[in-house]
């Protein structure tokens, strides 16, 4: 078994943190982080970031009529 | 002078690459991007001994799969550019994770390839022990100890440099080896490609690893190489190899190498039995403990509406007295009755009041950027995700309920993230109970103006019932629609910070000034529309104002949650936008006094955690037709008016017999 399948089994059996997977294993969080973005890369485990919201207009279905979005007028990388 | 020598430096993130690369260049550099891509290329020079060298900075990777842009700049420019010089940094606090990117370099077949040992002066510390010369013996690559920070070890590296560059400098690295299996079919796939022209460009040996790892661009050069048949039948045998694994080849030889790093690290590194538990780590035990960690985040939000409130009520009534006093100074000065009505009772009261409560959204927001600039939102997201769980929901679905808070409308495009078609719809349909930005404001009313004391908590226990009625309903739904599949997830923790108080505020203004459009827009023209239904065909309180006729007709319905007429057509507005529930109380009382006699506690808490729950936003509504049709966007109006009435009518009736 190498860390990698170690890290892997701790991540399915519910282990949702790099310091909690590397207290468990006794290796350094950034060995297990390295690990973690490899098995991401992999497809295997997904890692999840709370990313700011930059513009909650962007999305918005009303926001080419809305008067008062953020992102009227900008149009998509395809269009 | 003899021609320009590239050098190309490689590694991890945050391995110091950049800190090297300026290190070495000093200020001879040019930033651009790499072609077609909006990817930074840093280059730079620096002259050692009369030779000039050109060192490009590539982007930091874990790994060279070709799975993400950087993947790919970084694995085309080492096999296509060809540079005289491979530098890769390895950061020696996380040799097994570095050493995988190296041995991924070097599988390629490179010759040129340096190790730059950075952080060495930091290993000691950490309890490691690493012994260079024995590691460049057992990896076979030329090692040099360095701190690109302080510039120790800098001009022994341009040595190197400059003798690999001359070919005066051996680089003859050990390679890993995989299972049995494995290797019989890397030999095999060898064999088939040697002799080709693909041969002549790159290691068979890397191809045969690349085709085992199903990798596409390697799989296109075979193709155009050989032919579709004979690809056919390599990627057969793969398949064969694979499936006595039982499990995917990639992981299996991903495995096999780190086991195969695992064996070296002990030939040339020392591990003192040194455990560092960083702040950061024992502050998480805490925080994001299943117990413990929703015990904290109750107290930091009960502290959160506490300043909030705190801070933002005498600021409201400062600003509610200047909105009255206007009003009071223009009344004398509007001689139209109609106008008067219009501006003092319509526009003032109604946006004005809304806007007393501007400082509150302000503030609530400036809190939001201080949690999630110190890292605590990631952790908040962790905590609520273990209970999401525990309703049926998707693990994917915790990012958009968060998203929730700010807006419901990208949160339900959010959901588009969600493979899982039924979790997807599980997850819009119970979106809009999590209380958006517009609700904050309506609870920051009537929190306000009905409670002078315990208004945090009164204000948490709204948001609590909201989370909660939308925990319950995905239960429901999840229970008769779907249950929620278990994709394995590791969350990205951020290290606790101090705020950049500067971006927090501008952040936060960010944020808040779109309540100051609304009121401008949206509200302005519910108000002055309010005025008039009020005031038409004869004034409020005559009993034939078209507000009181709608008001009377749903009022036997909204009696059922202690609510009277006037709340009737309050919420009817807020469908438009919730802020409209401020509005219409500012057109139909005039004043926060007079507001305040309307109702009693109990009633203006039913009307708040209904004006929570009840149907979404005209904007919510439409992101809910978009994204799942028409009929599931009037079943959530439908199931939402519904559960929002059977929440109010209970809490009425629990109240009243208390």
């Amino acid at each position: 078994m190498s860390l990698l399948d170690d890290v892997l089994r701790l991540v399915r059996e519910g282990h949702h943190t790099a310091a909690e997977i590397a207290a468990e294993l006794g290796v350094s969080r950034e060995e297990v982080e390295g690990a973690v973005r490899l098995l991401e890369s992999m497809g295997y485990v997904e890692v999840r970031r709370l990313e700011k919201e930059k513009n909650p207009c962007s999305s918005c279905p009303l926001r080419k009529v809305c008067r008062f979005s953020r992102g009227r007028g900008e149009s998509t990388p395809g269009g | 002078m003899g021609r320009t020598r590239v050098v190309a430096l490689a590694g991890n993130p945050n391995v110091g690459k950049t800190t090297l690369f300026n290190a070495l260049t000093g200020m001879r550099q040019h930033v651009g991007n790499w072609p077609g891509v909006t990817v930074e290329k840093k280059e730079g020079k620096f002259t050692y001994k009369g030779e000039t060298f050109l060192v490009v900075d590539l982007p930091g990777t874990y790994s060279l799969t070709a799975h993400s842009i950087d993947e790919i700049i970084t694995r085309n420019f080492l096999l296509n550019s060809k540079p005289d010089v491979v530098v890769n940094v390895v950061d020696v606090t996380a040799l097994m994770r570095n050493l995988y990117l190296t041995f991924e370099i070097l599988e390629m077949g490179l010759k040129n390839v340096i190790i730059a040992l950075n952080k060495f002066d930091l290993a000691e510390k950490k309890g490691i022990k690493v012994d260079p010369k024995r590691m460049a013996e057992v990896l076979g690559v030329p090692v040099v100890p360095i701190s690109a920070k302080s510039g120790e070890g800098l001009e022994e590296l341009k040595e190197a440099i400059a003798r690999m560059a001359r070919g005066e400098l051996k680089c003859e690295p050990v390679l890993p080896t995989y299972d049995r299996a494995v290797e019989r079919e890397i030999e095999h796939i060898s064999r088939v490609l040697e002799g080709t022209d693909l041969a002549k460009r790159y290691s068979v040996r890397w191809l045969a690893v690349k085709l085992l790892q199903r990798d596409d661009d390697v799989m296109k050069l075979v193709l155009r190489q050989l032919g579709k048949e004979r690809l056919d039948e390599i990627m057969g045998h793969i398949g064969e190899v694979e499936e006595r694994y039982g499990r995917s080849i990639d992981l299996v030889m991903a495995s096999s190498r780190y086991e195969f790093i695992d064996s070296l690290l002990h030939r040339f590194v020392e591990y003192e039995n040194v455990v560092i538990t960083s702040f950061t780590d024992q502050l998480d035990r805490v925080l994001t403990h299943p117990v413990y960690g929703l015990i904290a985040l109750a107290i930091v939000f009960y502290f959160v509406f506490k300043f909030v409130f705190a801070l933002g009520m005498p600021l409201q009534s400062l600003l509610a007295r200047a909105f009255s006093d206007l009003g009071n100074w223009l009344a004398p000065h509007i001689t139209s009755d109609l106008l008067r009505g219009l501006i003092v009772q319509g526009i003032i009261g109604g946006v004005g009041t809304v806007l007393s409560f501007f400082p509150l959204v302000f503030l609530m927001f400036f809190a939001l950027a201080v949690l999630e600039d110190t890292g605590y939102m990631a952790r908040a997201a962790l905590v609520l995700e273990d209970i999401m769980r525990k309703f049926g929901l998707s693990g994917k679905s915790f990012i958009p309920l968060i998203l929730g808070f700010g807006c419901n409308v990208p949160a339900i495009m959010a959901t588009r993230s969600i493979d899982d078609e039924k979790a997807r719809l599980v997850t819009v349909l119970i979106n809009s109970f999590i209380p958006c930005s517009a609700r904050l404001s309506v609870i920051s009313f009537i929190t306000a103006v009905f409670f002078s004391s315990h208004r945090a908590l009164v204000a948490l226990s709204i948001y609590a019932i909201a989370v909660g009625v939308a925990f319950l309903m995905a239960w429901f739904l999840s229970r008769f629609v779907v249950r929620g599949e278990r994709a394995p997830f590791v969350m990205e923790l951020p290290e606790y910070a101090v705020p950049p108080w500067k971006t927090v505020v501008l952040h936060s203004w960010e944020r808040s000034k779109e309540f100051i459009k609304k009121a401008g827009t949206v509200i302005l023209g519910g108000a002055i529309f309010m005025w008039f239904l009020s005031n038409y065909p004869e004034p409020v309180g005559t009993g034939k104002s078209y507000a009181e006729a709608i008001g009377h007709f749903l009022a036997p319905y909204v009696s059922l949650m202690g609510l009277d007429w006037k709340a009737a057509v309050s919420l009817l507005f807020g469908v438009i936008a919730k802020e409209n529930v401020i509005a219409t109380y500012g057109v139909l009382y005039g004043s926060k006094a007079a507001i305040a006699s309307a109702m009693g506690q109990l009633q203006a808490y039913v009307l708040a955690v209904v004006t929570t729950l009840y149907v979404p936003c005209i904007a919510t509504m439409a992101a809910i037709r978009g994204e799942a049709g028409w009929r599931w966007m009037l079943f959530a109006v439908a199931y939402m008016i519904a559960v929002a009435s059977l929440v109010g009518i209970l809490i009425w009736h629990v109240g009243t017999w208390l």
